[in-house]
């Protein structure tokens, strides 16, 4: 026989191996997989078939069976990711089912004495997990469909993306755990450390960014940070984040959703082949006592005593630490992430080394952990290490997207669908920028305590710059694009340009004609992406003249009058003179509570949007815009 | 062949196998003995592919057994626990054994199913120690394995299964040619069943030999004497165990057997009596020259 039939005989030997482990493993699963495919079917075909059941019976005159079947589809857009709330707790058990063995020394002699290579043990392992967990899912799913499309509810493919985001979901958790049970010597440590990863690590980012975005002027960090960060190792959020976080119904494939749909793609793989890998290398002789790759085992544990330590420092910080005094914070805070750490360590060592035998070997974890604590914590005190402070050259500076509102605009929204941002790059206005961030940044050097210990931890700091309740001045924000490459991005609130130099500025920038042209065709943008816009008019300050109508002119829906208006109101800005007359009613606007009235009426438009509303603010000198309201006034 | 080349195993701290060498020839029944922890279990496990030593090599045929599915084909691994889950059966058992390995034998395995006492259909994991032993080697006979390893298989089983599997293995070894590595504590039966030893101690290999050329080499002395003698007055043997009550003296000898008689008669005994050494014997005599205190351990 030659060399070339030896090693294709070997192939083939291999594949039927595999093949037959597979289905070994399948068939040794029986019972699960019918427990978890009759759960699946109760939470989605089952609950379709009762719903659908109920709306037949109580189909009456006034309601058809299409608007029903459409309430039922709203109901099951948003319903059906909680599935994967199941899923996912499946893929795990499954996954610690699948590689048990490697953690029982009776079952490790067993198995690897069968004449199967390494790599076709695991991938038939693998595989067969992967099959038992998602063909129940994708037989349910469309068993359901069937019945929604029969109805009516939705056409065929509708929620192909919410299935395929809840079997990313479930096939990243269950690649995850099977990773750390390659890696663990027990399988109750594989699940402790992956659902452990999975809380803690959201925790620890939202905490850390809380506390920058506290005590470091100009910075956002919970604002800007993608999703993804928060789930860098949570698959279990997928489903979620892609159906609500990311709006996938209202956005489609947004840039951001396809980042986070890739990195969970490749998570996916790369644990895959990463844990056929590890298994390779695996000593069989770890099973039912340490882990054979101890490295993703260390670095859990330091981020679950991190998360903890920096959850129990906020929550002692905000409870105890209110009195005003920064020491006490501080103090409060400092006890919190010591007791919590220590805990977190104890607890740590107990379950996953059954006891203390390790335990001073174990130290260094906490102190990383502890070490990363301090850092963190020096880092939000000290600015970032002074970048608070940084403000670009204007030479630097390529362009500019700045975010604000004008006065005469205020929003109230619950989403993302009103952003009034504009663009500059020409040197004048980046100058202009430069010249407030520099005053802003004096302002806080001289206000300010550095360290910036002052306030101790408060939530309500992570929107206040976005959400002024009681002084209607727009927050700025900056982003720059340098020369060089890279950006910097700021933001400040309406309290740091109480200075009249600095608002000077700002007001100059902010009744700018290119900026309120800007802000006015940022409103059109959003009523044309609007489904029912609707309009409303009424007068803020002033005489009511009874016969001017205005006063009649709520909730009239009609998206081509609302850009009438806005049209108009464009017009109007054209005119120097109008928008000269915005910046002298504007001191009225930004102090409401003034007893100083008006000499001219202000009428206030509002705006509804899909999830919220823009008033605009209009003297009564603008014609053109107040005659385009009262041709839908009454 | 089994050819152990130099291998090492260490768990930790400890080294279980240390440096250790010997070759099994095919057809051989090979009984491994020695002391607990001695690297017993933790050998048969390197050869068998279940653990990677962490020097040395172990080769099957002239190849490496570790991760090689090709090899492992011709080797079958009963460990000293067999591993059964709760719904296994040794019919289901049987369908992945047939599978998986080439040599599978149906009409072999009914044979077996029908000689040990023990139904196919029942729960393995409900079956006494004895009769789950019987499960595993139904199976482990039924792959038809050129190489068949054994740990502390005649623990739990009844006298008249023994002798069953005595009787099997050897007419395996007759048809087939097939080599059997047996680890036990069990030297009686180990010693109606082995052609080769390899005595284990402290994870290295203190004597590896033919069983028979073994206890030839190995004499066991009763003598009397007019007088009492001290062990020095044997000075020139090449003495393992020595003990004396009175004028009688009981000891251990190395040697050549018709050698060790010539010089023994120069001494003039009133009495001499040269007795064959059991396995168990044997072993107690190079456990003891090896510095194993067995009379500190049985107190």
């Amino acid at each position: 026989m030659t060399s070339t039939t030896l090693s294709v005989d070997k192939k083939i030997k291999g594949k039927s191996n595999f093949a037959s482990m597979l289905v070994w493993t399948l068939r040794k699963n029986t019972a699960v997989s019918v427990v978890y495919t009759t759960l699946l079917f109760v939470f989605f075909p089952l609950m379709v078939m009762w719903a659908t059941a109920m709306i037949i019976a109580s189909l009456s005159g006034h309601s058809s069976m299409a608007e029903m079947a459409k309430e039922l589809n709203e109901i099951v857009k948003y319903g059906y990711p909680v599935t994967s709330w199941l899923t996912n707790i499946f893929a795990i058990i499954i996954s610690g089912l699948l590689f048990n063995y490697l953690h029982n020394k009776r079952s490790v002699d067993m198995y690897n004495a069968l004449p199967i290579s390494r790599k076709a043990m695991y991938f038939s392992k693998y595989v067969a997990g992967l099959l038992i967990i998602t063909v129940p899912v994708i037989v349910t799913h469309f068993m359901g469909v069937i019945i929604l499309t029969a109805i009516g509810a939705c056409a065929p493919f509708d929620y192909l993306p919410t299935l395929l985001y809840v079997l990313l979901s479930t096939i990243a958790t269950y690649t995850f755990t099977s990773f750390l049970c390659v890696c663990s010597g027990k399988t109750s440590s594989a699940i402790i450390l992956s659902i452990g990863l999975s809380c803690a690590l959201p925790i620890a980012v939202l905490i850390t960014n809380l506390m920058i975005t506290s005590w470091v002027p100009g910075f956002q960090t919970f604002l800007d940070m993608p999703a993804v960060i928060y789930m860098l190792f949570s698959p279990e959020s997928i489903a979620f984040a892609a159906c609500y976080g990311y709006n996938f119904y209202e956005n489609g494939m947004t840039p951001d959703l396809l980042g986070f749909t890739l990195y969970f793609v490749i998570f996916a793989a790369a644990l895959a082949i990463g844990g056929y890998f590890v298994y390779k290398k695996r000593k069989m002789e770890c099973a039912q006592s340490e882990a054979s790759l101890k490295l993703p085992e260390w670095i859990i544990r330091v981020i679950v005593t991190y998360g903890c330590g920096l959850s129990l420092g906020f929550i002692f910080s905000m409870v105890f630490g209110e009195s005003g005094s920064a020491v006490a914070s501080i103090l409060w805070f400092w006890i919190g992430v010591i007791f919590a750490t220590a805990s977190a360590h104890i607890v740590l060592e107990v379950i996953l080394n059954k006891g203390f035998k390790n335990f001073v070997k174990n130290l260094k974890i906490y102190a990383v952990s502890v070490g990363a604590l301090v850092f963190v914590y020096v880092l939000a005190i000290t600015g970032l290490f002074g970048g608070y402070a940084y403000v670009p050259a204007p030479e630097s500076v390529s362009q500019i997207e700045i975010k604000a509102t004008p006065t005469f605009i205020s929003e109230y929204y619950f989403g993302s669908e009103y952003e009034n941002k504009m663009v500059v790059s020409d040197s004048e206005t980046i100058g202009l920028i430069t010249d407030i961030h520099s005053g802003i940044v004096d302002q806080i050097k001289q206000n300010e305590s550095i360290p910036f210990l002052g306030n101790g931890i408060d939530f309500s700091d992570v929107y206040r710059d976005y959400y002024d309740s009681y002084v209607n001045l727009s927050p700025l924000s900056i982003t720059y694009k340098l020369k060089g490459g890279g950006s910097v991005t700021r933001y400040y609130s309406s309290d740091y340009m109480r200075t009249s130099d600095i608002y000077g500025k700002y007001k100059s920038l902010l009744y700018s004609k290119a900026f309120i042209d800007s802000s006015i065709t940022n409103i059109e943008k959003t009523v044309e992406q609007s489904n029912e816009p609707t309009v409303s008019a009424y007068l803020a300050w002033g005489e009511i003249d009874y016969e001017d109508g205005f006063i009649d002119s709520n909730g009239y829906t009609s998206k081509v009058a609302v850009l009438r208006i806005l049209e108009a109101l464009k017009e109007d800005i054209s005119d120097p003179d109008k928008l000269n007359a915005l910046k002298k009613y504007e001191k009225y606007l930004v102090d409401y509570y003034s007893e100083e009235e008006p000499e001219y009426k202000i009428y206030c438009l509002d705006i509804g949007l899909d999830y919220g509303s823009v008033s605009i603010y209009i003297p009564e000198d603008f014609r053109n815009t107040i005659g385009e309201i009262r041709k839908i006034s009454k | 062949m089994i050819s152990i080349n130099n291998v090492v195993k260490r768990f930790g701290p400890v080294v279980a196998v240390n440096n250790l060498s010997c070759n099994i020839e095919n057809g051989s029944v090979f009984g491994l003995i020695g002391s607990n922890g001695s690297g017993k279990s933790t050998l048969l496990r390197m050869i068998s592919g279940v653990y990677k030593p962490d020097a040395g090599e172990i080769l099957i045929d002239s190849e490496n057994s570790y991760d090689n599915a090709e090899i492992k084909q011709k080797c079958c691994f009963i460990s000293d626990f067999p591993y059964f889950t709760s719904s296994d059966t040794i019919n289901s058992l049987s369908k992945l054994y047939k599978n998986i390995y080439s040599n599978w034998s149906d009409e072999r395995y009914n044979q077996l199913c029908a000689m040990f006492p023990v139904s196919p259909k029942a729960p393995v994991i409900n079956m006494s120690k004895g009769m789950q032993r019987q499960a595993a080697l139904i199976l482990a006979l039924s792959t038809r394995p050129e190489y068949l390893l054994l740990d502390e298989i005649f623990d739990g089983l009844d006298p008249v299964v023994r002798q069953l599997l005595k009787k099997l293995l050897a007419d395996e070894i007759a048809e087939r040619n097939m080599t059997v590595i047996i680890a036990s504590h069990n030297l009686r039966e180990l010693e109606d069943l082995c052609d080769h030893i390899g005595l284990l101690h402290k994870g290295g290999i203190l004597l590896e030999k033919d069983l028979d050329e073994a206890k030839l080499g190995m004499h066991k002395l009763q003598l009397v004497f007019d007088s009492e003698k001290d062990r020095s007055f044997f000075e020139g043997f090449d003495i393992m165990t020595f003990g004396k009550k009175g004028r009688v003296i009981n000891m251990t000898v190395k040697g050549n057997a018709e050698e060790i008689d010539r010089r023994i008669e120069e001494l003039g005994p009133i009495f001499h009596e040269s007795l064959p050494l059991t396995l168990e014997e044997l072993f107690i005599s190079e456990m003891e020259a090896a510095g194993y205190d067995i009379n500190n351990i049985i107190g």
